[in-house]
């Protein structure tokens, strides 16, 4: 049982592999990542229904430990600030097998 | 003009099926193609159109008067998205004006493909170098409108996020799916020729009036879905997704005449000037260009050019050229 932060990224499609990017920069390898997700936020309407992807997001999962945390959120925000998206941040307990 | 033209376009089976999608959405219809049919069937579609290009590349050569139109489709996919900018940063801002500059130098495939149709019907013979016409107009202009964008200095926000590196970009744009399986087909349509052919033909023609049909359907709930967020564009926008288009149109009639293009072919070339990306360009502005507003730009060639071109436009353009021609 370990205490860390769940991350929930929820960003347009087509940048997402950015996010992914980053990810495996600050060292976080583990993630979830659920694809054609529909929604709407401060750019509108995501309908998900796109066949390139334009109108589509991404939802990405993942925890990260609290010695990282800062730093990856630092990488972070720009990259959303400028492509859009939405970054959860809240506290978990992670249990493995 | 012959009205009856754009009637016996209008009741054939893949614009009234457009149509009928259309309708679906606005009558608020559940009905819907699962996102990995629509794909499926526009593979099948440029696979289609791009082996049919290629054989008939192969049975005509390479002569001078093919490569004319490819050289105006090149120049021309450079040059309107420069106009488009210059008209559009009037009213818009960097990113926004060289989003949809991008979206309509380039070209969209399956306005060419309903052409085609069109003139299958007409019993109108083209040429399979229209087919890589359509395939080289479709990547400058998303280079030509990001290079502005720079120009006009969206890089020096100091947020690099959108910063895609040129050389990166230009490999994104050659290596785009569509265009990619577009080239591809049309490659291997030249070199097989009519053996290759004979090979696919069951497969890669028969079906094809089928097919597009039904992703005309899907295209129809879809534009159908953005007409609210192209209301919100505003008047301005809409006036261009239409004027913008006829402007090009004329211009690819005129150079089509100077080059002395047959009746086809020219229908052909004006279709790919007047048309505007809702696939290729789309995916790469949103990557290359995040602060553009998608809003914008995918609602004004999905919902309003596409729909114009297919069921106007097409027979508008062919009366012109066969008025003209004759």
């Amino acid at each position: 049982m370990e205490k860390v932060s769940r991350i929930e990224i929820v960003v347009d499609s087509l940048n997402s592999g950015r996010v992914v990017e980053l990810l495996a920069k600050q060292g976080l390898k583990g993630y979830t990542l659920i694809r054609g997700v529909a929604g709407s936020g401060e750019r509108g309407l995501q309908r998900g229904d796109d066949l390139t992807e334009v109108s589509n997001n991404t939802y990405i999962l993942t925890t990260c430990p609290a010695d990282k945390l800062e730093a990856f959120l630092a990488a972070l925000c720009p990259l959303l600030r400028r492509v859009g998206g939405i970054c959860l941040v809240s506290e978990a307990v992670q249990y493995r097998g | 003009m012959d009205p009856s033209l754009i009637l016996t376009n209008l009741l054939n089976p893949p614009i009234l099926f457009f149509l009928l999608g259309m309708a679906a959405t606005l009558l608020g219809s559940d009905l819907d193609i699962p996102q990995p049919i629509t794909r499926a069937l526009s593979l099948y579609l440029l696979f289609s159109i791009g082996m049919h290009g290629g054989v008939e590349l192969h049975r005509s050569g390479f002569e001078p008067a093919v490569l004319l139109p490819l050289g105006i489709g090149v120049a021309a996919s450079v040059a309107i998205p420069l106009g488009a900018f210059v008209l559009l940063r009037r009213r818009l801002g960097v990113e926004d004006a060289a989003a949809i500059a991008a979206t309509y130098g380039s070209i969209s495939a399956v306005t060419f493909i309903t052409a085609v149709n069109f003139l299958e019907v007409q019993g109108v013979r083209f040429g399979g170098h229209m087919v890589a016409a359509m395939a080289l107009m479709e990547s400058p202009p998303i280079l030509v409108a990001v290079l502005l964008a720079r120009r006009h200095g969206v890089s020096a926000n100091g947020e690099g996020a959108g910063d895609l590196p040129l050389g990166a970009l230009v490999r994104e744009a050659a290596l785009n799916g569509p265009v990619f399986l577009l080239l591809g087909s049309l490659l291997v349509g030249l070199v097989t020729g009519e053996q290759g052919w004979a090979a696919v033909e069951p497969f890669a023609y028969a079906p094809f009036r089928g097919v597009l049909t039904l992703f005309l359907l899907d295209m129809g709930i879809i534009a159908a879905r953005r007409l609210d967020a192209l209301r919100a564009s505003g008047a301005f926008l809409a006036a261009f997704a239409v004027g913008f288009p006829l402007l090009n149109a004329a211009l690819a009639i005129a150079l089509s005449a100077l080059a002395g293009l047959a009746v086809g072919d020219a229908l052909l070339l004006t279709v790919l000037f007047a048309s505007a990306s809702y696939i290729a360009v789309p995916a790469a502005v949103r990557v290359a260009l995040p602060g553009a507003n998608p809003s914008l730009y995918l609602p004004m060639s999905l919902a309003l050019t596409f729909p114009f071109n297919i069921a106007l436009g097409i027979p508008l353009y062919y009366a012109v050229i066969v008025a003209l021609w004759s």
